[in-house]
């Protein structure tokens, strides 16, 4: 382009902006699947789905029910699905705030705690689909290795990971704005709530969001077999993870709307 | 002048570190140049103006609103940070379509808003298919302000929008501003390059250690500062017997000559003697002088007189 090409003008008459929730969300949307599908990432992300299935089809004998529940649900559910969620949800501002790219969002106009909101609700898009292609990919192993009954119950357990993505995302996007070592306090959590407290007898435990995991589970026929959980207190269950989301996203926004993520070069000085 | 930007008594502390130290201003429109050594405070101010940080203590308003979390003032502020940060795994065109959205543009409207903003940054089609990641520091320059322009702003803060440019980079940009400026867009830029932004700017503000040292027009800022010092360049056959013939006269607090050139560089004692004096000393010197050109005109003299 050479100088004497003209140059657009900077008022063209568009005056179509309205800034809004929806349109933010597609925005945020644009950007979290265009990145994520990038070349570079896709053989991690195929991994990442592929991995597990391949373990599970690896290590599991030909109609061992009870082998692949151990796998899917204290492996899966309790395990690599809360972690991937820390992974993911941790990085949502974070990754933004050390790679410097915050800047271009919170100058936008919008309100701070609806760029917040947007991000979390793409991020859980972005998980269920990623998560739901690997569960079908277990049970997919499942039927492959001639389990009982395992593709009926998939329906159960997709919903189930569909309520457990945005708690997890929630726990794990606060954790994301308070440090940026945000797994180190992810892990710290698990161990002290989830494995520490949710062990001890009372109702204390039920602080721990995994033991409702094990009593929405417990519903299931297949669960019940090979688990010794109690399968009362469901309604008490999704009203826990309800409330944790609301009150861990609640105080993510909070701390968004009023945190400086930004730094200074006068800071250093 | 009607204000677009106004400060009072505005104060930001990190901890203990000061970034602004109760300054006051006001910025018109037009092009502002924003100059300070690092740490003076700006880029802690231009965090302010775009509502990334709140005051500490006082206030600033842009449009007559405070920035922070105000979507109706981030509406007419276009901003361009310093860092070369950009979304390197996207394609420029789809991040700014994404940001568009952001800012409140349909998909429709907000893919043709990427693509005037980035014809205007003449950012060459050729590249638009690449990630940003592959770019160079001054294409990510241009995507950086295009992202900038995408929603119409109507102020646009710019931090360093120059560096990692090319010369013709530079002018380009000059330009690009110059017809914004001419468009009603006010502009404030921060820049380390001086020369460029003395070409660009007329009205300036200069900070240091957090505080405001001088403000206004270049000339209105010499003016003011008649009391300091000046430097004087001047080139003749012999600048070494010039030189004696001043400093004998007591007029001058030091010289420098330039090897080679026949240039001698004087710091003079009291301006008003020595112009007083000078024609008459020069005379009796008997040297050729080819060039006489003033040290403290320049932004760079002014700006190192006005942070002493």
């Amino acid at each position: 382009m050479n100088d004497e090409t003209p140059r657009p003008a900077m008022h063209n008459g568009g005056s179509g902006m309205r800034p809004g929730f929806n349109r933010l969300l597609g925005g945020v949307w644009l950007m979290t699947w265009r990145s994520e599908l990038i070349p570079r990432r896709v053989p991690l992300l195929i991994l990442i789905i592929c991995a597990l299935p391949g373990l599970v089809y690896a290590t599991v004998n030909p109609g061992d029910t009870r082998q692949f529940y151990k796998w899917l649900i204290d492996m899966y559910f309790l395990l690599i699905l809360p972690l991937y969620c820390l992974m993911q949800f941790g990085a949502m501002i974070r990754d933004e705030v050390q790679e410097g790219t915050l800047g271009f969002l919170i100058s936008r106009p919008a309100k701070r705690w609806s760029i917040f909101l947007s991000k979390y609700v793409c991020r859980i898009l972005m998980v269920e689909i990623i998560a739901g292609v690997n569960l079908v990919l277990l049970f997919a192993v499942g039927w492959l290795r001639d389990i009982q009954g395992v593709i009926a119950v998939l329906p159960a357990f997709l919903a189930i990971q569909v309520i457990a993505v945005p708690v997890w995302g929630a726990i794990s996007s606060l954790f994301g704005l308070i440090h940026k070592k945000y797994l180190v306090l992810g892990i710290v959590y698990g161990f002290v709530v989830e494995f520490g407290i949710g062990r001890i007898p009372g109702n204390i435990n039920t602080l721990s969001l995994i033991r409702q995991f094990k009593t929405i589970l417990a519903q299931l026929k297949p669960v019940r077999e090979f688990f010794e959980w109690s399968a009362e207190g469901m309604g008490i269950a999704l009203l826990v993870l309800a409330c944790a989301t609301v009150v861990y996203l609640a105080a993510g926004v909070i701390l968004f709307v009023l945190k400086e993520y930004t730094t200074s070069d006068e800071v250093g000085k | 002048m009607k204000s677009v930007i106004e400060a009072k008594e505005l104060s930001r502390w990190y901890g203990i570190v000061m970034g602004l130290n109760h300054v006051s201003f006001d910025i018109g429109g037009g092009l502002t140049g924003l100059v300070g050594p690092n740490g003076a405070g700006k880029s802690t101010l231009i965090q302010i103006i775009t509502g990334q940080i709140q005051p500490s203590s006082g206030s600033l308003t842009v449009f007559g609103e405070r920035p922070w979390n105000n979507p109706s003032v981030l509406r007419r502020i276009g901003y361009c940070p310093e860092s070369t940060a950009v979304a390197r795994d996207l394609r420029p065109f789809e991040w700014l379509r994404g940001l568009g959205m952001i800012s409140g543009w349909s998909s429709k409207d907000s893919a043709a808003s990427a693509e005037r903003v980035l014809e205007m940054v003449r950012l060459p089609r050729v590249h638009w298919n690449k990630r940003l990641a592959q770019y160079s520091k001054g294409m990510r320059q241009r995507v950086k302000l295009a992202q900038a322009l995408l929603h119409e702003p109507e102020l646009l803060v710019l931090d360093e929008p120059l560096n990692g440019l090319d010369p013709m980079g530079r002018q380009e940009m000059g330009r690009l501003f110059k017809d914004l400026c001419s468009q009603g867009v006010s502009i404030v830029i921060s820049s380390h390059i001086l020369e460029e932004l003395e070409s660009l700017c007329k009205w300036f503000l200069m900070l240091n250690w957090g505080r405001v040292v001088a403000s206004g027009t270049r000339d209105a800022i010499q003016s003011g500062s008649r009391r300091w010092d000046e430097q004087l360049l001047v080139r003749c056959d012999r600048p070494e017997r010039l030189a004696r013939c001043l400093f004998d006269e007591e007029l001058l607090r030091g010289f420098y000559l330039e090897p080679g050139n026949g240039a001698v560089s004087f710091h003079i004692k009291e301006p008003e003697e020595f112009y007083e004096n000078w024609l008459n000393i020069l005379e009796r010197s008997g040297v050729t002088v080819y060039e006489i050109r003033s040290g403290t005109r320049s932004l760079s003299s002014i700006f190192a007189k006005v942070t002493e």
